[in-house]
């Protein structure tokens, strides 16, 4: 208990300026997450009328010889429908980090309570290492496209 | 242990599990930068190395052509100089608020969140242009 009193004489605490700065981050964070939610939507809309979308691609610029067959323009679209919808909820989940992160600071902020100050710093580091492995993933298929590309080509220039 | 909060009222302490949970957000904050930072050096490398010429691929069964290997050197460099300013913003709040903590600077950590501020604004003026810019395409096809 006294260890904890000095520890509090000589550790940091938010001040003003501090709280300030938190209470705006804490806004843009959550005018981010709920755009975040609204492209989640959007991306869970497109990948439902996605379909319908390629079928009337196909009858107004081709003439398309699989579109003879529904099973194929079907299953087409059903595949398309699902990858968009599993991206929308890989995006979902850091926009879900981010909105707890704003309203469990703005409480902190507002009550000064150390409980939710944890929180919603637990919530952004969450948002923030969900993305970081986001990245790297992507980047790692990235690299890998990117090389295989570069031997791709240098396999063509060879022949 | 209330006696702690009546030290500084007004004030929120930033206490042990506050502290783990900031150097590990800082730690995937810079994670995310080097990673941001690696995907724009391929994409220089991507746009120095790649093909010249715009191959025509005719897909089997459509007559809509694609134009691949076209090089958008103006969209790249622009993305890129984005990138750059928003995690320049998440690097010196990341780097910021470590070495306060660590240093026990008072000033320096409350100022960390200057940077954490500014990188969310940016980054929210960047999605909402995009945004709009999608709904605009997606409106101007149907």
């Amino acid at each position: 208990m006294e260890q904890n009193q000095d520890s509090s004489l000589f550790g940091i605490n938010v001040d003003q300026t501090g709280k300030s700065h938190l209470a705006e981050a804490a806004k843009w964070a959550k005018f981010l997450s709920i755009m975040g939610f609204i492209f989640c939507g959007f991306i869970i809309l497109l990948g439902l009328f996605f379909g319908s979308f390629m079928s009337m691609f196909s009858s107004q610029y081709g003439n398309n010889p699989y579109s003879e067959l529904p099973a194929a323009s079907t299953g087409f679209g059903a595949a398309m429908a699902v990858l968009y919808i599993v991206i929308a909820l890989i995006y979902f989940f850091p926009c879900l980090f981010l909105f707890r992160f704003s309203t469990k600071m703005k409480a902190a902020l507002a009550s000064n309570d150390q409980e939710f100050l944890n929180a919603s710093f637990q919530n952004l580091k969450a948002s923030l290492r969900y993305v970081g492995i986001i990245m790297i993933v992507m980047l790692a298929f990235w690299a890998l496209a990117f090389i295989v590309g570069l031997l791709g080509v240098a396999t063509g220039s060879n022949m | 242990m209330k006696s702690q909060s009546d030290l500084f009222s007004s004030e929120i302490k930033i206490d042990e599990t506050a502290k783990a949970y900031i150097h590990s957000l800082a730690s995937w904050a810079m994670v995310i930068v080097v990673v941001a930072v690696v995907g724009y050096v391929l994409n220089i490398l991507e746009l120095v190395i790649g093909s010249n010429e715009p191959a025509i691929i005719q897909s089997e069964g459509f007559t809509a052509s694609f134009l691949a290997g076209e090089k958008n050197v103006a969209g790249t460099v622009i993305t890129i100089l984005i990138g750059l300013v928003i995690n320049y913003f998440l690097y010196r709040f990341a780097s910021t608020v470590v070495s306060s903590i660590n240093g026990l600077d008072q000033e320096k950590f409350c100022s960390s969140f200057r940077n954490l501020r500014i990188y969310f604004a940016i980054t929210t003026i960047i999605m909402l242009l995009f945004l709009l810019i999608l709904l605009i395409a997606v409106s101007a096809l149907i």
